[in-house]
């Protein structure tokens, strides 16, 4: 033995000798494998030494080696391979599926993504949504098969999406939107994250995946991974900086729905005599024409947006610093949005590795200038109002309509704004235990500070008397901690890989502020909400109001992802969660899951199949849970109520102000899913398809509860129970690929259907149980313009979320009123007449690359769903119209084939809510430049957003809310101008 | 690691939730100071019964002395029909404001029973009489609200635990039974109104209160389904036992003497009503604070809108309203006819003069004027230039004009006045009520009551401050149609007509009268029936559906 090894380190100096010493050129050519074409820049490394070079522009390369050496020959989403050297040699890299490289955040670390076996989606940032965002999710909207993301509205002082990860599993409304988890930190805030700092953001979508964040999986996971310094191994390059910007034009989209001045004068005869318009003269012959909603905005907003960023890194030291700034104007008059934030990473590593720290500061502030005119007054003002009226005190015109105001008074007569800071910071260490590899310590602590302050003022010559002179102020905190231990271990061995990590979590929040502090009667207007005491003498205008609350959640968790040579795989993890915010029998949770995955493609038998570059299939189960939406939900506590006349003063009173639930625990969800990861011919074809079923019990919800015996008319408690199910297609296709070409093309598309399988089930009250019978719920309450709290939908059992119940109207008769279906009984029949969960949501990406030159398009639609149009119904034409009418029925109403406005609900009102849309169209050029000391490459490009909408949706955009669970596809509000952006932009890497 | 470890192993601790400033019942009551501060939250819930939405709107604007029809141009008030089922007895169990009154009135009696409970545990720890009168407050302001649900409802789940015990429905002679029974018990113990307490006890239930709503329930005990058989009430075998019992709960108030006649009509109802010494018990008002907002009322508000429901939309400049008058609830022709015209000052105004002549009247008729000098009209600009003069005729219920019908005046306007809401009082019961319920009883009985009330000043001056010559005679029809030139929009009305059959089966403007009685009693709401999983059940003549 000892003879051998011996004999075998002689052997192997002198060969060493002996291969130095027959050293020779040895060039050769690096091809690509699918196309022939050169691969320039491909690196050339001696395997085990630092002797190495690159390919030049035609792919070739010459390097000092002895013939038969071992090269590796690596280039960047190329297979590397390692071959023997000889001369005239060439190498054909195939591409690698860069999917299957790609690393991929599962929350609590990483994994490669053909280990993974949830249902994960990842979007890098080169695959981001082109356009000016509102905030981060705009990145992902109609990028990944089942998170539907929605925005109503083009003002950017809202910079909220509709966020929903596989349609309705809840009936929470404000929770039932995705934990968002920026660097490892949980946030319900991400405006702060400019989408120039993301390097990625992934989607955990099922229950295996997300039941890691256990409590507040329920509704899936967003990871946020910023950007951060340069890798390690580039110690020495000079820092990188990097600048984009751009500029946006939005316009109008000029069509609400609504008649124009003139074709409201001519109503009576464009409805051949049915309606008979109130045309307004001011008493001296006067008439006017006023088109309100031109009056109350710009005829184009500008957004401009700049972002500086710069990298480095230096011996065990990267970092990377970005500031960005935004100006947003708003349509609206007087609106717009600055923002700025400041975002700083670091990576530093000491004593020889053993200890890793890994830094995040980010900062933002903003100022909102809101919109004090209301574009619902707009749209439905009688247009023959004048602006101006010299005889009010205001100066303007003021309509006497109940809820009638005129906006343009509102928008020169009102001021309101809103500022915020927003600060977040961690610290991370790991130890690495270098004695023992792969054994990892890690702390983490993280603070976020956000503070808004808000106020309005009105002046004192508005209208309403009650308002005028009156200013208001609110100051809102939220100071929110959280901290981490965890230890994990990374390991392998003969085949076997395993990482697994377990730890602890503390997070508390705190919010404390001012929420009210109104008053009036100041001395002149320029005391605004300045000095806020300077009021009435006797503070008889004088409110104020101050809150403060907390919570706090717990949690110690554990996971272990194992697999045999990559084919194998499986995962658990468990987490268990306390959460404040539940009774004293309830606070802890306990949230399971367990995954599993058969990597097809490694199997010895799929060997030969060249086809198949890889093929997975994985089934995962988890529990996952939803806090409840508020504090003190299971506490009996006093608040002060109303006030009461004793011994001839008022004094406060003190009572309870909800159902307390003292049983009031964790709502779980129990999903199961499986799914099939697949990339064929040369990765040419690649995609996911994925199928579950969830299954969430104990729903949270305020049910409606009789009173007597109960106090109040809802109790926040855990009875129902919903199911959903629901398919995920997302096939990527490279249908071109040449050396100058490339075309990609992306779909994705998601199926889903929920039932609501029960509504009733035991509450505790007052020490006893009761059994809540309770089957249905009216929601979908529409209030505009006089309709009486109409309901429109029911949440029922055995039904879906968004289901609408009304009458099926079958016809218009003579006098322009409904025919409805009637009963057996001769009534007008109650019944389902349609639903506002779209049965398939789309998008579908393409991606032209012709050399320095590409060209990306995204349509995105939903099919199959129905929309409420309220602004149709509640400003349908009536016999006397005062306010603007919608005119889609005006004419119809002429020739018998529509209706006057109804008072009661009908499918008449309910239209397609499929569409269409090109979301975004890009254009962008690229040069890249020789090294030199200046600039490394320059992009330049051109966006179109929201460039055309295909539908039959009569309203002024079908792309509505249907993630609400009471108010699901009613398109009530959206009176804010849609709009079309063109933006020009350029980033320069220097 | 480690102080996470220490975190976690006060686990219990730490996730006790940390409350700030919300004390439980059991701290605020350990000081007997605040045992007022907890009782005094039984009355919030009476706030909401004045609104337009709640039992005032329902009670007023479905007998004959209101409606609210749509006016044109414009389409004012249209609401989709909402009104005119009010108005014409077409409702339905969806109308919002049957469930507005359902909760609010039952969550007041659940809000006395559970109060009641908490004053159980420190009873000991209370001076026994001040815990004797609250705890009689408490039951005889239980009794308010649920005489407000019987009124409307008939069959209610009555209850005087606080547990979370399913509670049937009670037959209407059931609860009948109750709330006698609690009024006979609990009114001796409490106070009697004299000059010297009457500040004190302001806004609070008092004996005169007790007696007075007790009156009400015997008076109108038949109107209720009660009969003597199944009432239960020892010595009750006839019918006039009900007007027997009902007249010696008049007496009781009579007797007092804690209460007068006032001199002039309207001292009940100014901005100052509570120097009235005629209101036996109002709802007290606080114009200047903001609206209470209780999540589940978007449409209820506990703040008093009376004039700005009834003004027209010009009064708002002839009188620097603080806020612009809505233009709707008004009284019909027919009910206006039961005034003497320009005599009895309960009724409308010369309608020539308008503002220029209408202080001192019940009711607004004629033109609104620019100011008090002015001989200008105000005009509605835009409702097509229309002149303000107001008129008692009412178009319809679908097509009015902005001036149809006359408006309330009673309520003293707050000219020029600093509120949004009004600061009056609202008067819920009053003396007057309490002398033509006494004459009533007596008249049915052959009391010789009758007769000495007939001779009685405080009884004639109800008469003579309006103008209008004492009785000499008063039998019963005409006593229906003086108690509503009375009580006008006092949530009397509807009662009444029921008592005496003209409810359902009467007709007036735009209502025609009914084929059977079913409307006497409003539907129980729908949701509610939803929510007892079957255990309640609608009142006979209404369909629930969605």
């Amino acid at each position: 033995m000892m003879k051998n090894k011996t004999l075998s380190l002689c052997l192997t100096a002198l060969m060493l000798v002996f291969a130095t010493a027959l050293k020779a050129q040895i060039t050769g050519t690096v091809l690509e494998a699918a196309t022939g074409e050169p691969v320039i820049g491909a690196a050339i490394l001696q395997v085990g030494t630092t002797n190495g070079t690159v390919t030049d522009f035609d792919g070739n390369f010459s390097i000092k080696v002895s013939e038969g050496t071992q090269l590796q020959v690596s280039y960047m989403g190329f297979e590397t391979q390692t071959v023997k050297a000889h001369n005239g040699m060439v190498v054909r890299l195939a591409e690698s599926s860069h999917q299957l490289q790609e690393v991929v955040a599962i929350g609590y670390g990483s994994q490669k993504k053909k280990e993974v076996t949830g249902s994960v989606a990842s979007v890098k940032a080169e695959d981001f949504n082109a356009g000016a965002k509102a905030n981060p999710v705009g990145l992902l909207q109609g990028k990944v098969a089942g998170l539907n993301i929605s925005r109503t509205t083009s003002d950017p002082t809202s910079t909220g999406y509709n966020i929903q990860i596989r349609g309705f599993s809840t009936l929470s409304g404000s929770a039932a939107k995705p934990l968002y988890i920026v660097d490892g930190i949980p946030t319900d805030n991400i405006d702060n994250v400019a989408p120039e700092d993301i390097a990625s953001m992934d989607v955990l979508k099922d229950g295996s995946a997300a039941a890691i964040y256990g409590t507040r999986g329920n509704n899936g996971v967003i990871l946020i991974t910023t950007k951060r310094g340069q890798a390690e191994g580039n110690e020495g390059a000079k820092l990188t900086t990097e600048y984009s910007g751009y500029v946006t034009v939005s316009a109008p989209r000029t069509n609400t729905g609504f008649a124009t001045p003139e074709e409201y004068r001519n109503l009576e005869t464009l409805s051949g005599g049915k309606i008979k318009p109130v045309i307004f003269d001011d008493g001296s012959g006067n008439t006017y024409n006023t088109n309100w909603m031109s009056a109350a905005m710009k005829s184009a907003a500008v957004i401009t947006n700049h972002n500086l960023a710069i990298s480095g890194v230096a011996k065990n030291f990267s970092y990377r610093g970005s500031l960005n700034y935004k100006y947003a104007e708003g349509l609206a008059l007087n609106t717009n949005r600055n923002e700025i934030i400041a975002k700083f990473a670091a990576d530093q590593k000491a004593f020889d590795g053993w200890l890793k720290l890994q830094y995040d500061f980010s900062y933002m502030h903003y100022k909102n200038n809101y919109d004090c005119g209301d574009f619902k007054q707009a749209a439905t003002l009688n247009p023959t109002y004048p602006i101006y009226d010299a005889n009010n005190k205001s100066g303007y015109f003021e309509p006497n309509g109940s809820g009638q105001s005129n906006p343009i008074e509102a928008t020169n007569l009102k001021e309101s704004n809103g500022t915020g800071n927003y600060f977040r910071g961690s610290i991370k260490a790991t130890v690495d235990v270098k004695a023992a590899p792969g054994l990892k310590f890690n702390v983490l602590a993280a603070l976020e500070e956000g503070d808004n302050q808000s106020a309005w003022y009105n002046s004192q010559l508005y209208h309403d008397k009650e308002s005028a002179g009156m200013a208001h102020r609110e100051s809102h905190t939220s100071f929110k901690q959280l901290y981490e231990a965890t230890v994990d271990y990374v390991g392998s061995w003969e085949g076997h890989n395993l990482s697994a990590i377990a730890g602890f979590s503390y997070q508390h929040e705190l919010y404390d502020g001012i929420s009210d502090l109104t008053n009036s009667g100041f001395p002149t207007d320029n005391y605004k909400y300045y000095s806020m005491g300077d009021g009435l003498t006797d503070k008889s205008k004088l409110t104020v109001a101050t809150y403060r609350n907390s919570n706090v959640l717990a949690s110690g968790f554990a996971r272990v992802n194992y697999n045999y040579l990559e084919r194998y795989l499986i995962s658990a993890s468990i987490r268990a969660e306390g959460s404040s915010r539940f009774g004293d029998n309830h606070k802890w949770g306990w949230f399971p899951a367990v995954s599993a995955g058969w990597r097809i493609s490694g199997e010895s038998f799929m060997s030969d199949a060249d086809w198949c570059n890889d093929l997975k299939l994985r089934a995962g189960f988890g529990i996952t849970g939803n806090n409840a939406g508020g504090n003190l939900l299971s506490k009996q506590l006093l608040s002060q109520g109303g006030t009461f006349w004793y011994n001839g003063a008022w004094i406060a009173t003190y009572g309870v102000s909800r159902n307390a639930n003292p049983d009031l625990r964790w709502e779980k969800k129990y999903e199961y899913n499986v799914g099939i990861d697949y990339s064929f011919l040369n990765n040419r074809l690649s995609g996911t398809i994925d199928l579950y079923y969830r299954d969430t019990k104990d729903l949270l919800w305020d049910y409606d509860v009789p009173t007597p015996p109960f106090l109040f008319g809802t109790m926040t408690a855990n009875c129902g129970e919903i199911v959903s199910k629901g398919l995920e297609v997302a096939i990527t296709g490279v249908p071109v690929k040449t050396k100058d070409w490339e075309w990609t093309s992306t779909w994705t598309m998601a199926f889903n259907d929920n039932k609501i399988k029960k509504l009733s089930g035991q509450v505790t009250w007052e020490g006893q149980t009761y059994d809540l019978e309770y089957s249905e719920k009216l929601v979908g309450g529409v209030g505009e313009n006089g309709l009486m709290g109409v309901n429109t939908q029911k949440i029922v059992e055995g039904e879906s979320i968004g289901t609408f119940y009304g009458y099926h109207c079958i016809g218009v008769n003579t006098a322009g009123g409904l025919v409805y279906e009637k009963d057996e009984n001769g009534k007008n029949k109650l019944q389902k007449i349609g639903n506002a969960q779209p049965i398939m949501t789309y998008g579908w990406n393409n991606t032209i690359k012709w050399k320095n030159l590409d060209i990306s398009i995204f349509f995105r639609g939903v099919v199959g769903n129905d929309v409420l149009n309220v602004k149709r119904w509640a400003y349908g034409p009536q016999k006397s119209q005062g306010l603007n009418v919608f005119m889609k029925d005006v004419e119809g109403l002429a020739n018998g084939t529509a209706a006057y406005r109804q008072g009661v609900f009908s499918d008449y009102y309910l239209e397609d809510g499929s569409y269409l849309k090109l979301d975004n169209i890009t254009v962008g050029y690229t040069w890249r430049f020789r090294e030199n000391k200046y600039i490394q490459s320059c992009r330049l490009y051109g966006t179109a957003e929201n460039v055309f909408t295909i539908t039959s949706y009569s309203g002024i955009d079908p792309e509505v809310n249907t993630m609400s669970v009471d108010n699901a596809g009613i398109d009530s509000s959206g009176f804010y101008p849609s709009v079309t952006n063109v933006m020009v932009g350029v980033n320069l890497i220097f | 690691m480690a102080a996470v470890a220490v975190l976690f192993s006060g686990c219990k601790d730490m996730l006790e939730e940390e409350v700030y400033g919300q004390p439980t019942a059991e701290e605020l009551l350990a000081n007997e100071e605040n045992v007022a501060k907890v009782v005094g939250q039984a009355y919030s819930e009476v706030k909401w019964l004045h609104d337009h939405w709640g039992y005032w709107g329902i009670n007023t604007i479905s007998s004959d002395e209101c409606v609210n029809p749509v006016r044109n141009p414009g389409s004012d008030w249209n609401d989709d029909g909402y009104w005119k089922g009010f108005n014409d007895h077409s409702w339905t169990a969806n109308d919002m404001s049957f469930e507005f009154v359902w909760q609010y009135s039952n969550a007041g009696a659940v809000l006395c029973n559970k109060i009641l409970s908490q004053l159980k545990g420190i009873e000991n720890s209370m001076d026994s009489a001040v815990y004797k009168r609250f705890t009689a407050e408490l039951k005889v302001l239980r009794c308010y609200y649920y005489y407000t649900l019987f009124d409307a409802f008939g069959r209610i789940p009555y209850q005087e635990d606080y547990s979370a015990d399913r509670v049937p429905q009670s037959e209407t002679w059931e609860v009948w039974n109750k709330l006698v029974t609690t009024l006979e018990a609990e009114a001796p113990n409490l106070p009697v109104i004299t000059d010297d307490n009457r500040a004190e006890n302001y806004g609070r239930c008092s004996q005169g209160m007790a007696y007075t709503l007790l009156a009400r329930l015997y008076l109108n005990a038949l109107s209720f389904g009660v009969t003597p058989t199944n009432c239960g009430i020892a010595g009750i075998t006839s019918d006039n036992d009900f007007y027997q019992k009902a007249l010696t709960a008049c007496k009781k108030v009579i007797d007092s003497h804690s209460y007068i006649i006032e001199d002039d009509f309207f001292t009940n109802f100014k901005i100052n009503n509570e120097n009235s010494r005629e209101n036996i018990f109002v709802i007290v008002e606080d114009g200047n604070a903001s609206f209470d907002y209780r999540d589940v009322a978007g449409k209820l508000s506990n703040k008093l809108r009376i004039t700005m429901l009834t003004l027209n939309y010009t009064h708002q400049q002839c009188w620097g309203l603080k806020e612009k008058p809505w233009n709707g609830f008004c009284a019909p022709e027919d009910f206006l006819d039961k005034y003497a015209y320009g005599v009895d000052h309960r009724g409308p105004c010369d309608s020539t003069l308008g503002t220029h002549g209408c202080d001192g009247w019940g009711w607004f008729l004629g033109p609104v004027y620019k100011d008090e000098m002015s001989m200008d009209t105000l005009v509605m600009t835009d409702k097509g230039n229309l002149k303000a003069v107001m008129r008692k005729h009412v178009a319809s219920l679908d097509n009015a004009t902005h001036n149809d019908g006359a408006r309330l005046l009673k309520y003293e306007v707050a000219k020029n006045g600093v509120n949004k809401y009004c600061d009056n009082d609202f008067v819920l019961f009053r003396y007057a009520d309490v002398l033509y319920m006494a004459y009533e009883a007596a008249y049915r009985l052959g009391d010789g009551y009758a007769a000495t009330l007939l001779a009685d000043p405080d009884f004639q001056l109800i008469r003579t401050r309006a103008g209008v010559p004492a009785y000499s005679s008063l039998d019963l029809d005409e006593l229906l149609d003086e108690r509503g030139r009375e009580f006008a929009w006092e949530m009397v009305r509807r009662r009444d007509l029921i008592r005496f059959n003209k409810y359902s089966k009467g007709s007036w403007n735009f209502k025609p009268a009914a084929a059977d009685n079913h409307c006497d009693w409003f539907p129980i709401p729908r949701k509610m029936i939803e929510t007892s999983g079957g255990m309640w059940t609608q009142n006979p003549g209404y369909e629930t559906d969605m």
